[in-house]
């Protein structure tokens, strides 16, 4: 069998293609953009701006559908009820497949995703690589149900050189209920989700006898099931990877099993996360350690996280580098704000423009340079809008990478709807920094 | 064969330096992956692992066998990637952008270059060497160079010719 290279995007297409799904909705926002750009068949591509709208697209979609959204922290809590929506409704009007892929572009968004899903009864599944994404997006296809799945920021830039997807053998593996993992006959239990079972099932060749690895793929109805059956055979539980909800959750299911008189005692419930997390990507070698500290094997001094962290940026380019100098010369500032996923490498990047509204205010900045993307005037219009009729001077660049040629000119639009008077719309080459002086609102289309 | 990389560079450069040391693998029948992270949420740093089993990508101590960087690092940056690089493992960088005296404990073989070399000698640097790492002969790596980037990148060839001379 061929190499083929594989991204996030590039598995999206192939499931869509097997499956013949005839609508991939995809949110307005670079993240999500960019994975679409790996999708070939442009025709069948709709954008949306929010829940309402997706809710909208897919109950009147008569066929198979795909859903990629990169959510920021504000809009989980929304993106949540939308599918909590779609789920209630599906259930009376079944023969509709909806795969929904939520891209989260960092740990604090993932965490936030999968313990609001718990919260919420929202099933999920958590991929842990990009052919289980492949697998998990064939066997949603192939139900007529919403399927979710969340994934972590490792995967969305990650790409391979790897065999070509199964699809055919994945869909058998699914139907014979292959999407459930225990390794290991340890007495000390861990519950893992995501990339991190990978590392798990490594270091499984010296701990096979100390511990017992549960996959936890999917979180759905039966998770409280497999959990107490879990809290009934071990007596030490370890968490790691799923975000703080599951300590809780795990320890309520254990005292109602001993109110139920099924064990004697609430088992040691500890949560790895909590130890190493504070948002970077976690080494082996730190999760290892720590594991080893909790079974009493030695503690060593690796339990800290390098501080790398696998967030998922859009860099600027060398176009917008050299524009955002040439502003910084043109006038005296007193702040270059970078909303993110936009990553410049100088400036304060800020997670949404509303907080840039926030320093403004409390700072009494007045002279500013933004930095974000184009589809930010969707997201935030509101921060946008006040931002430009708040502050003296500012220069507003919005990127458009990743933004196919007709979304751009409807957007361009849009940003002239809410520019307000006396706010002039340019692109690089019209940008003359000398002329600057006399212009107190920019916005420069890169 | 395990081949694990770091590399310190702007996303456009990747992109293509990607393709090239995907195409590398292929060529060699082995299997690669690339994944893009943050040092301190600020520096890019892609972690490129090449291996004849599928390649999973994961931040471990002592594990990359390779460093290029074409950018300066801050000390707290070099103290991050010191804690991911191999005994003896290999440096790659401009004269001055990286201070060795962070990395002499890991006995490092350091490739200093001048600081005047351009970004794409240091590409065709790093191509070179992965293509020796993966016995890959010049003339295959100069057909997939033609082949990925085309006419666009003239300077790289031309680096990569001169570099791969030596």
């Amino acid at each position: 069998m061929g190499l083929n290279r594989l991204s996030i995007g590039d598995v999206l297409d192939r499931v869509s293609r097997k499956f013949d799904v005839s609508k991939i909705y995809v949110s307005l926002d670079p993240i999500s953009l960019s994975v679409a750009g790996r999708i070939h068949a442009k025709e069948r591509i709709s954008y949306f701006r929010s829940g309402d709208e997706l809710l909208l697209g897919i109950l009147t979609n008569a066929g198979r559908s795909i859903a990629i959204v990169a959510p920021r922290l504000m809009d989980v809590g929304a993106y949540i009820t939308c599918l909590r929506s779609i789920v209630n409704i599906l259930e009376q009007n079944v023969n509709k497949s909806v795969l929904v892929v939520v891209l989260c572009a960092n740990w604090r968004v993932f965490s936030s995703f999968v313990s609001m899903s718990v919260v919420s009864n929202l099933p999920i599944c958590i991929p842990g690589s990009l052919s289980s994404i492949g697998l998990m997006g064939a066997y949603a296809l192939s139900e007529p149900k919403l399927s979710v799945l969340v994934v972590e920021p490792g995967l969305i830039s990650l790409e391979e050189l790897d065999e070509e997807l199964d699809l055919e053998g994945v869909e058998g593996l699914c139907r014979a209920g292959g999407t459930e993992v225990r390794v290991g006959s340890g007495r000390v239990a861990v519950l893992a989700g995501g990339s991190v079972v990978n590392m798990l099932l490594e270091a499984l060749e010296t701990l096979s006898e100390d511990i017992s690895i549960y996959a936890l793929t999917s979180i759905d109805g039966d998770l409280r099931d497999r959990i107490s059956s879990i809290v009934k055979e071990h007596a030490n539980i370890v968490i790691v990877g799923l975000g703080g909800v599951f300590e809780d959750m795990v320890r309520a299911i254990a005292e109602k099993c001993l109110e139920d008189g099924q064990i004697s005692r609430i088992p040691n419930i500890t949560s790895v996360d909590s130890i190493l997390g504070d948002g970077h990507a976690m080494s082996r070698d730190s999760l290892l350690a720590t594991i080893l500290d909790i079974l009493g094997r030695g503690r060593s001094d690796l339990s800290r996280s390098p501080k790398i962290s696998s967030i998922v940026t859009v860099e600027a380019n060398e176009e917008i580098r050299s524009l955002m100098d040439k502003a910084r010369r043109a006038m005296d500032i007193d702040s270059i704000f970078v909303i993110r996923p936009m990553h410049l490498g100088y400036g304060e990047h800020l997670e949404e423009a509303y907080e840039a509204c926030v320093r403004v205010s409390s700072a009494g900045l007045n002279r500013l340079i933004i930095l974000a993307h184009i589809t930010e005037v969707c997201r935030s219009r509101g921060a946008i809008e006040w931002l430009l009729e708040n502050t003296e001077r500012i220069i507003l660049v919005l990127s458009t990478c990743h933004t196919p040629e007709h979304l751009k000119r409807e957007l361009c639009k849009e940003i002239s709807a809410i520019a307000p008077p006396g706010t002039s719309i340019i692109t690089v080459e019209e940008f003359l920094p000398e002329r600057r002086r006399g212009r107190s609102r920019l916005i420069i289309v890169a | 064969m395990d081949l694990r990389m770091a590399i310190i560079i702007d996303e456009k450069k990747m992109t293509m330096l990607r393709n090239i040391i995907l195409e590398i693998a292929r060529s060699a029948g082995l299997r690669g992956a690339v994944q893009k992270c943050h040092i301190e949420g600020k520096t890019s740093l892609y972690l490129v692992r090449i291996s004849s089993v599928p390649p999973k990508i994961y931040l471990s101590k002592d594990s990359v066998d390779y460093l290029a960087t074409l950018k300066p690092l801050r000390e707290e940056e070099q103290e991050e990637l010191l804690e991911l690089l191999k005994e003896r493992a290999t440096i790659l960088s401009r004269e001055n952008d990286i201070d060795v005296s962070i990395f002499v404990d890991k006995l490092p073989v350091v490739m200093s270059v001048q600081r005047d070399t351009t970004d794409e000698e240091m590409i065709a640097r790093i191509i070179n060497d992965v293509s020796r790492m993966l016995s890959i002969r010049r003339d295959t790596v100069m057909r997939i160079l033609k082949s990925v980037i085309g006419e666009e990148y003239v300077e790289l060839v031309r680096a990569y010719r001169a570099v791969s001379r030596r």
